[in-house]
């Protein structure tokens, strides 16, 4: 999840181009981070540090793990834990970074401090977004009280990596008490709960969905794409019934609707989703009733 | 060849599920979008099998289960459905349901399911 939201700060601050990110971004998935780049990254050792070592080692004959345990800045225990951590998706895109010239480890660390610090994340938001531990990235995007919602935006997000998009990220939710949508599909959850979820987007941001759903090619949106949108909500809902149903607690769905036209709505409590799948920008929206 | 009557409010559904059946050998002979027509469609047609979707408009899944098997007691009926709730799952089965099947499936799940009914 970081990746996309660190690379588009990245290009925000004019340090990287849009066509450096497009690609930087792309699963490489036979290649390994280099142990100085996990361990600056990790703030286990500094970039100064990390590039001194560096100047001093033949790389053909010597690793940087074992100068830095020799030079007593990496324990043997914790060289191992940075081994597990070379097929980390951050990792590898740190690295693609380094290894095509476009910054180097201080530039990055640098720059990834600042991100830190003007998202507002803690040391241990940053660790579950490198990471990618999907329930903390909840918890820091979707701010939630009641612990269902959360639950929700979970299943959601999940069940858009599984069958849409296995990049696809959230950003941070907002409230709102009217919202003016776009072309959308949205279904009614009654029962234990009650609340309409949307999903909605201008233009044809919707084929993000319904172009990668069922395997059909939409050149547009249209009420056959956005039938396919109600269908993946469907799905999404159906899963967190299945969730709830665990713990005793029911909700029933009626079928999905879509529109093209967007209507405005107004709740005292609406929950804006920002969601990014294949290059798209979707809104997902919780008009929850009491 | 085994026929199947396709019954869901959704067109993507339907399409996603005609796809699969044919894929592996099953003849599609009919589709109903809501639970009226697929009970008549199912009169008309006879089809050896039928999936049945439980959220639909004018007639739900679960009202259409118990007309079609009031009409036709022998009739293979497996639901479909996005909900995996268990009570609902149990009372379909309960009701006369062959089987059913939780959204989204993989294609052996459903398939698997029909081929160890075929007579």
């Amino acid at each position: 999840m970081i990746n996309r939201l660190f690379g588009n700060y990245l290009v925000e601050k004019k340090v990287l181009s849009q066509t450096q990110l497009d690609d930087l971004l792309p699963v490489q998935k036979d290649f390994k981070a280099e142990v100085e780049t996990i361990a600056v990254i990790n703030k286990v050792i500094s970039a100064a540090v990390a590039q001194e070592l560096l100047g001093r080692i033949d790389r053909n004959s010597e690793h940087f793990g074992e100068a830095a345990i020799d030079a007593e800045y990496l324990t043997d225990e914790k060289l191992d834990e940075i081994l597990t951590y070379q097929s980390n998706a951050f990792m590898k895109f740190v690295q693609s970074m380094i290894d095509k010239h476009f910054m180097d480890l201080g530039q990055i660390n640098h720059f990834l401090d600042e991100f830190q610090q003007i998202g507002g994340y803690t040391d241990a938001q940053i660790s579950s977004l490198i990471h990618d531990d999907l329930e903390q990235c909840v918890q820091i995007f979707v701010p939630l009280k009641s612990p269902r919602l959360k639950e929700f935006t979970l299943t959601l997000i999940q069940t858009i990596r599984r069958l849409i998009d296995c990049d696809a990220y959230l950003d941070k939710s907002f409230t709102a008490r009217s919202l003016q949508l776009d072309k959308h599909a949205c279904q009614m959850i009654v029962g234990d709960m009650h609340m309409k979820v949307y999903i909605s987007a201008p233009d044809n941001d919707l084929l993000a969905i319904a172009n990668y759903f069922t395997g059909d090619t939409y050149e547009a949106v249209n009420e056959d794409a956005l039938d396919n949108v109600g269908e993946f909500i469907n799905c999404v809902n159906g899963l967190f019934a299945t969730n709830l149903s665990y713990d005793n607690v029911t909700i029933d769905m009626s079928s999905p609707e879509f529109s093209m036209v967007g209507p405005f709505i107004s709740n005292e409590k609406l929950y804006v989703i920002p969601i990014y799948a294949n290059g798209y920008s979707l809104k997902a929206v919780l008009e929850v009733y009491e | 060849m085994n026929t199947v009557l396709i019954v869901d409010d959704s067109k993507t559904s339907r399409y996603m599920l005609r796809h699969i059946l044919v894929e592996n050998g099953y003849e599609v002979i009919g589709e109903a979008e809501n639970g009226q027509e697929g009970f008549d469609k199912y009169c008309e047609l006879e089809p050896d099998f039928v999936t049945l979707d439980i959220t639909m408009p004018v007639m739900d899944g679960i009202e259409t289960l118990v007309k079609i098997k009031e009409y036709d007691e022998e009739a293979k009926i497996i639901m479909v459905t996005a909900s995996g709730q268990k009570n609902k799952m149990l009372d379909a089965i309960k009701l006369g349901a062959a089987d059913f099947v939780t959204k989204p499936y993989e294609t052996s799940q459903i398939i698997s399911i029909m081929d160890s009914m075929k007579e």
